[in-house]
């Protein structure tokens, strides 16, 4: 109860907003093939590493930024951002948890992500991302029993290339997009997850991004593959100082689910949105997407969006396996200045593949929010299903709502079916709430909750009391 | 290196050049150099331009498009036109040029017909049209009429407007105007029929104007039955003043490929608009519906039902967008694509949109692919009806209630019997 009332006492200010002083190992600001190179060296990685690195960056070179998305934002000086950044006290090899340096633990714990407490008393195993590296995973022994692999991107391009390489670009080409190039090119760490035939991971799996340098890019890369009849559930959360320079973020996480296999991903971003008057902030463009490679296997997207200056990203399901399952369950808030261009992606290629999508999108003053969808049915999707809702939600009368759906049919035995509303609060049940002796302020959060409802049952227990809390925090002072 | 424009080739210049000498009136000059200008400049759009994501153009650059010769439908018009009706008040055009022998309306003392060389201005006042169809009108538009309604006036005769394509020439690019200017109050049904009764390919790429002044209500109907060679790409923009009311219904079951853009902007408080389509798309047919609804002020309302059938080898498109400006306040939209979608090879692509910079409004939008229910398909079939029949009795039905919403008797009575050779009875 205290922490919540200390929440609420900070009303909409960003709460991790702060700074953790540190000595840094940076890199100069710009990118040629030198700085992929010494990348690579840095982290110590195998041959194959570089090369995919390299080829990447030399078609990444060759491509002009995208501009199609309905968000602006001043062309990006890819040359003027830093392409890696460590603690100092991360230089060498992976230590154990109790050798990490107590700042960064301290900044964890700061954070709400205690991660030696994390270690003692279970329930979620926990990554924490720092910048471009890995500074430390918990749980691994008693995950490693179950066969299972939980570790940095850049331990498991160690200790298991031949998964790597394997797995490595096989959902996300690293020629796909602008934005996969430069992450292929430059990615520093993220997670890694294999979870083994029939295992079910018995505690979420959890990575935690935060971004503290001046000036640097994140670009993490998570992979997670799932063998036949595997589970896992995966949770990520993002945090980054207030500047009042953009930052940005281009993250690839790919996903890959054998036959029977099960991938539960959610998100609760929550990178720093920029002030009032729209300085700073983060530039969220991730690539996330999905294969469900074998048969009856499901892949579903959680996401609660309510940070990032710009998000630009679509959590998509490539459903190859007959029978297989994809989901997308979103809660996008924009407040202040922040734009969002967010969605997803059903693309049917196996037979009785199923694809729900529950997009729910509010913005507030004089924010942008977006939802873009594509649903996609080839000739060999045979009664392939899609149901999609988008309902969008404006709060004040600077703000707007768009909505994007692209609809593509090519089989004639699919059904796809799209739903989208827009509205404003009622203010109806805002009367009715506040005749019931409740103040605005509750009455609007009772009302956005219920509109969430759908999404926010979706997270698991943890996140849905940081997801509502932060909304909470966001509307306030919204309406009134 | 995909590109996203194609430059035109060679024969377009000899062609802007030759319609740019025939005697014109200045606006409409200005506006052809303008628009010649941008095709140079740009060519024409490939798929990789978001508004032809779905439809692509691009080959058009190469064709060599000619100006049609004379005919001989000036002398007699040929029997059994579909939707010709002798006590409409008719206006004509023949391969693009207005043909005022077979107009009755020019006799009418109800209304005004204007010929497009006898316009001092442009009765189009909006920023010019920069969408490629538009441009293609304006650069090789060679004739034009503008019908005028008077304020208060109620027409008990339906406007007949009658594209006929009848040049036996291949690729003759036909580029008619019609403008209709409906004063205050004034009442009316008008009927756009493109058709070819020719069976060489040509494009037609015509141009329609529609303004609604305060209270005005017109009840209007565009209808494509141009031939399979043939590509047509139409614009249609409708301005409405203050309490107008428009009812639209567009049918298309013709053409190789068809594109129509069409946008109704509601300029003042308290206009309606509502936009019905039905289409039935066979063999190789391609179209591509563009809507584009603006609510600019308070308290307007629109409604959208575009239905459609798709079969055999051909592909649909809908993209509807529903705009609400900041000021519009007490908007209501709705927006509805279903398609019904009935062979392998078949394609469809739908993508309602909503864009909207307003809080207080109530918007709204679905959309369905699917096919015929089983269940009803066995209904029928338990009932002693065999199993084609059912189906063209289903996908009738499904289109058909959006000729439901259609006002005007006549145009419903000439979709039904168009609806009736799409669906044959006993055919299998």
């Amino acid at each position: 109860m205290m922490q919540i009332e200390q929440l609420q006492r900070r009303g909409r200010e960003y709460k991790f907003g702060f700074e953790t002083k540190i000595e840094q190992d940076t890199f100069p600001k710009g990118l040629n093939e030198d700085v992929v190179r010494a990348i690579s060296k840095r982290k110590g990685e195998p041959d194959f590493l570089l090369d995919f690195r390299l080829k990447a960056y030399a078609w990444w070179k060759e491509q002009s930024a995208p501009t199609w998305a309905a968000v602006e934002f001043p062309p990006i000086d890819f040359q003027d951002i830093r392409y890696f950044s460590a603690p100092k006290s991360m230089a060498g090899a992976p230590r154990s948890l109790d050798e990490i340096d107590p700042k960064l633990l301290s900044t964890f714990n700061r954070l709400g992500i205690p991660l030696q407490e994390h270690e003692r008393l279970g329930g979620v195993a926990v990554d924490a991302v720092f910048d471009s590296v890995s500074v430390g995973t918990t749980h691994q022994k008693m995950l490693a029993e179950h066969g299972i692999i939980f570790c940095s991107f850049s331990e498991a391009a160690r200790l298991h290339p031949e998964l790597v390489q394997k797995y490595l670009g096989c959902v996300v080409p690293p020629t796909d997009n602008f934005y996969a190039a430069l992450n292929s090119a430059v990615f520093s760490d993220g997670s890694f997850v294999y979870i083994p035939k029939g295992v079910k991971c018995p505690v979420d799996l959890s990575t935690y991004f935060r971004i503290n340098a001046e000036g640097t890019g994140q670009f993490e890369r998570t992979l997670i593959i799932a063998e036949a009849g595997a589970e896992v559930s995966y949770v990520e959360g993002c945090t980054a100082p207030s500047r009042s320079k953009n930052q940005l973020h281009a993250a690839i996480v790919e996903l890959i689910a054998f036959d029977d296999a099960r991938i539960k991903y959610a998100t609760v971003q929550n990178w720093y949105g920029g002030d009032e008057q729209g300085r700073g902030g983060i530039y969220n463009f991730v690539i996330k997407r999905g294969r469900c490679e074998g048969a009856r296997s499901k892949i579903s997207w959680t996401q609660v969006e309510a940070g990032a200056t710009i998000t630009w990203k679509y959590p998509s399901v490539i459903l190859k396996g007959d029978d297989s399952v994809g989901e997308f369950y979103s809660v996008a808030l924009t407040n202040n200045h922040m734009q969002a261009d967010t969605g997803t992606k059903m693309i049917h290629i196996g037979k009785n593949t199923r694809s729900t999508i529950v997009a729910k999108g509010i913005a507030c003053d004089q924010s942008k929010n977006s939802y873009r969808g594509l649903v996609r049915m080839t000739p060999g999707a045979e009664n392939a299903r899609n149901y999609s809702q988008c309902d969008s939600m404006l709060v004040g009368d600077a703000c707007s709502a768009n909505t994007f759906p692209y609809l593509e049919v090519r089989n004639p035995t699919a059904i796809v079916e799209h739903e989208a509303t827009t509205s404003r609060l009622s203010a109806d049940q805002l009367f009715y709430l506040q005749s019931r002796g409740l103040d605005t302020e509750g009455a609007v959060s009772l009302l956005v909750n219920g509109f969430c409802k759908d999404v926010f049952k979706m997270l698991p227990l943890e996140f849905l009391v940081e997801a509502v809390n932060m909304l909470e925090m966001k509307l306030e002072h919204s309406v009134g | 290196m995909k590109t996203r424009f194609v430059p035109l080739g060679d024969p377009y210049t000899a062609l802007f050049a030759a319609c740019n000498a025939e005697s014109q009136p200045d606006w409409l000059a200005a506006r052809r150099k303008g628009a010649v200008e941008r095709l140079r400049r740009d060519g024409l759009p490939t798929r990789l331009v978001e508004a032809w994501k779905y439809t692509d153009i691009s080959p058009l650059a190469e064709r060599a498009l000619v100006l049609p010769a004379g005919t001989s439908v000036r002398s007699a018009m040929p029997p059994n036109v579909p939707f010709w009706h002798e006590d409409d008040l008719n206006v004509v055009f023949v391969d693009g040029q207005f043909a005022p022998e077979w107009s009755n309306a020019v006799q009418s003392s109800e209304i005004q017909v204007v010929r497009l060389n006898n316009l001092a201005t442009n009765p189009e006042t909006a920023p010019s049209d920069m969408l490629a169809s538009a441009l293609l009108n304006a650069a090789f538009r060679r004739d034009g009429v503008l019908v005028r309604i008077p304020a208060h006036r109620q027409l008990e005769r339906r406007i007949h407007f009658f594209l006929l394509h009848a040049s036996e020439t291949a690729d003759a690019v036909l580029a008619p105007w019609l403008a209709v200017a409906a004063e205050d109050a004034a009442e009316a049904r008008i009927a756009v029929t493109a058709l070819s009764i020719s069976k060489a390919s040509c494009l037609h790429v015509p141009r329609v104007f529609v303004s609604a002044a305060a209270g005005a209500q017109l009840v209007v109907s565009q209808s494509q039955l141009m031939n399979d060679r043939s590509w047509q790409l139409g614009t249609t923009r409708i301005e409405q003043h203050r309490d107008s009311r428009v009812t639209h219904l567009e049918a298309a079951v013709g053409a190789a490929l068809a594109r129509h853009d069409l946008a109704a902007v509601l300029l003042e408080s308290g206009a309606e608009v509502e936009l019905n389509g039905l289409y039935v798309q066979r063999e190789h047919r391609h179209v591509d519906f563009h809507t584009w609804i603006e609510h600019r002020q308070m308290n307007c309302r629109s409604h959208q039902v575009y239905k459609g059938i798709v079969d055999d080898h051909a592909a649909a498109v809908f993209n509807g967008v529903v705009r609400v400006h900041p000021g519009a306040s007490g908007t209501d939209g709705y927006q509805l694509n279903r398609t019904l979608l009935m062979s392998r090879e078949a394609q469809v692509f739908s993508k309602p949109e909503l864009l909207i910079d307003n809080d207080d409004v109530k918007c709204s939008h679905g959309a369905t692919i699917g096919q015929i229910s089983a269940q009803e398909l066995f209904y029928l079939q338990s009932r002693g009806i065999p199993e084609a029949q059912a189906r063209h009795m289903l996908s009738r039905a499904f289109v058909e209630d959006v000729l439901f919403r259609q006002k005007d008797i006549r145009q419903r009575a000439d979709l039904d019997a168009l609806l009736d050779r799409c669906f044959p009875v006993g055919h299998d």
